[in-house]
């Protein structure tokens, strides 16, 4: 590991020589600057990690001198020297950016442990502004893929939106279609980017679990109150909280999110003091909310406030044209996670992929594309490896129209299970199994593997249930 | 190293109001330059009050805390008898009493 440099800048040549060898008999490596002109051409050509800086220079004082470098943008950590400490002067470096400030005559103890813990700062600074970047990176406008004219469109209005002050957004689409991955786009193209990112699904917990996540709890608030929690309305404070699934919130929680949105302020969970924060709340919903309002399952007057800017994200096969750049986005990604280099698509995949409608959108066709890359031999992808229900559509209804229909139910990863009803007198469960199967047999001709994967079961379950129901394979 | 004993002297002189310099401004290195230090602040210390003491006053602190530091180092550094090590020790706190005399007023 590179020993980390300091810049020492002081015009008493026994400070810089007697701290140059002092610091590196500690492990630095230390270079030596005894004015401001010398010490702004040493910061650019040596790169220091830290500069000790004195307040006056024969040239300029040391305070312009540091003003001009962090308006410069400059990362090294500056600790200040000097012989006549002003509280005025400390509190104005501090104020500039300065990490610290020693008097002199030095304490040379002090000053090591100064010296220590401002690198360690500005390493740790750099750490999370790396991470940030890399998560701000993967968030990206870049991530959302699609060249259709409905998708730009929307990314335009979705910058505008994040760049505004608007308080509140509303993303409804079906599942699938990306509201995670666009409430991610929105905070990171805000001036809220370097705030956290905080998201919760609303509907994967019960109401008192929501409500302590959501706005904390006090030690004792309740008997697995062993400590006090910070809610994620605290954690967020400044950035960006994403609340997805809100239409599964119960009416009590909507109240108590509706005051939030209201006054900026709310109570932990047996807390007595109000708390204020400032969070732009994203909802996300894949349910109709203008509905859940009319049923009376939904606070209108909270419809109202949070609707005040509403992204709808169409579902995959109203945007035809996305779904190839898609899939070729998806080919690459796996490629480089799989390390499985990849050509490209065939043109027969590119059919196969149009001429399905998605109704898991975009999930269900990075499910789907992932699956192939695994298996896929070829190399270019082919339709061979896609799941059966893509490449062999059934008749009938499709898609969500399909699920609207009450013809079957789609499920999270976008498979689609028939619904039937049973007769009142009953049927019987034995029967529906072998008619499953028969009618798997015959939509993959026989093919046993092919029938396994259209049932989701292995090739050895299938023959033990062929054998069970001693049906004949089809030739 | 005589060096040492020399500027205990020497501080003890100019903490007492004294006149003070010491012989070893001329040897090389780190030793040379805290002799041309010391002497330098010796002379800032006897020249009349200045109009601006204040910054006076701040250039002899300077002079004085790089003298303190390098005694410092060398107390760490150089190939020093136990001895030498601790009247080392006792010069850089007599150095330290003397801080007190250069504030204005």
């Amino acid at each position: 590991m590179a020993k980390q440099k300091i810049l020492i800048v002081d015009d008493e040549k026994l400070v810089r020589i007697s701290l140059k060898e002092y610091f590196e008999r500690q492990g630095y490596a230390a270079v030596m600057a005894e004015d401001a002109a010398e010490a702004d051409h040493l910061l650019q050509a040596e790169q220091p990690n830290a500069v000790l800086l004195d307040v006056r220079l024969p040239d300029r004082s040391g305070m312009a001198l540091l003003e001009q470098w962090k308006q410069a943008g400059v990362t090294a950590v500056v600790v200040m020297m000097t012989a006549d400490p002003k509280l005025d002067d400390v509190k104005a470096a501090i104020k500039m950016g300065a990490y610290d400030f020693v008097s002199k005559p030095l304490d040379f103890d002090e000053l090591t442990v100064t010296l220590a813990n401002a690198l360690e700062t500005t390493e740790l600074r750099q750490e999370v502004s790396s991470l940030r970047e890399e998560v701000r990176k993967r968030a990206g406008y870049r991530e959302v893929v699609g060249e259709s004219q409905s998708l730009r469109d929307l990314m335009e209005f979705v910058l505008k939106v994040a760049r505004s002050e608007a308080q509140t957004i509303l993303i409804t689409g079906e599942s699938g279609t990306g509201k995670d991955l666009l409430s991610k786009v929105i905070h990171y193209n805000s001036s809220r980017a370097v705030k956290p990112f905080v998201a919760i699904n609303c509907s994967a917990l019960p109401e008192n679990l929501i409500e302590a996540e959501l706005f904390g709890h006090e030690k004792g608030a309740f008997t697995d109150a062993k400590a006090m929690k910070r809610g994620m309305f605290e954690m967020a404070d400044q950035g960006t909280l994403l609340l997805d699934e809100i239409g599964e919130l119960s009416s009590f929680l909507q109240a108590k999110l509706l005051r939030v949105l209201e006054d900026h302020t709310f109570r932990r969970v047996g807390g007595v003091h109000d708390m204020t924060v400032d969070v732009r709340v994203i909802a996300a919903s894949n349910r109709d909310l203008e509905r859940g309002v009319a049923e009376k399952r939904f606070r209108d007057d909270l419809y109202y406030r949070l609707s005040v800017i509403t992204i709808h994200l169409p579902p995959l096969r109203e945007r035809k044209d996305d779904i190839v750049p898609l899939a070729e986005f998806f080919v690459r990604h796996y490629s480089q996670k799989f390390r499985k280099p990849m050509d490209g698509i065939m043109p027969e995949l590119k059919r196969v992929l149009l001429n399905y409608d998605w109704p898991g959108n975009v999930r269900e066709l990075k499910n789907a594309i992932e699956r192939a890359m695994i298996l896929e031999e070829e190399k270019s992808l082919t339709p061979a490896y896609l799941p059966i229900r893509v490449t062999t559509p059934l008749a009938g209804p499709l898609g969500a129209a399909g699920e609207e229909a009450g013809v079957w139910r789609i499920t999270e990863d976008g498979r689609r299970i028939p619904v039937w009803e049973i007769p009142a007198s009953g049927t019987r469960l034995e029967e529906v199994e072998r008619m499953l199967v028969e009618q798997a047999l015959k939509q993959a001709h026989g093919n046993q593997s092919r029938a396994a994967r259209l049932l989701d079961i292995s090739r050895d379950a299938l023959r033990y249930k062929i054998k069970k129901f001693r049906l004949e394979p089809a030739k | 190293m005589d060096w040492i004993a020399e500027l205990r002297q020497a501080f003890n002189e100019l903490e007492a109001g004294g006149r003070a310099r010491v012989s070893f401004s001329a040897r090389p290195g780190t030793v040379g330059e805290l002799g041309r230090e010391f002497n330098a602040l010796a002379d800032g210390l006897e020249k009349p009050p200045a109009a601006d003491a204040r910054e006076r006053f701040h250039r002899l602190r300077n002079q004085l805390a790089g003298i303190l530091a390098a005694l410092h180092v060398l107390r760490e550094t150089a190939e020093l008898s136990a001895e030498e090590r601790a009247t080392l020790g006792q010069v850089l706190e007599e150095g330290k009493r003397l801080e007190s005399r250069l504030r204005p007023g």
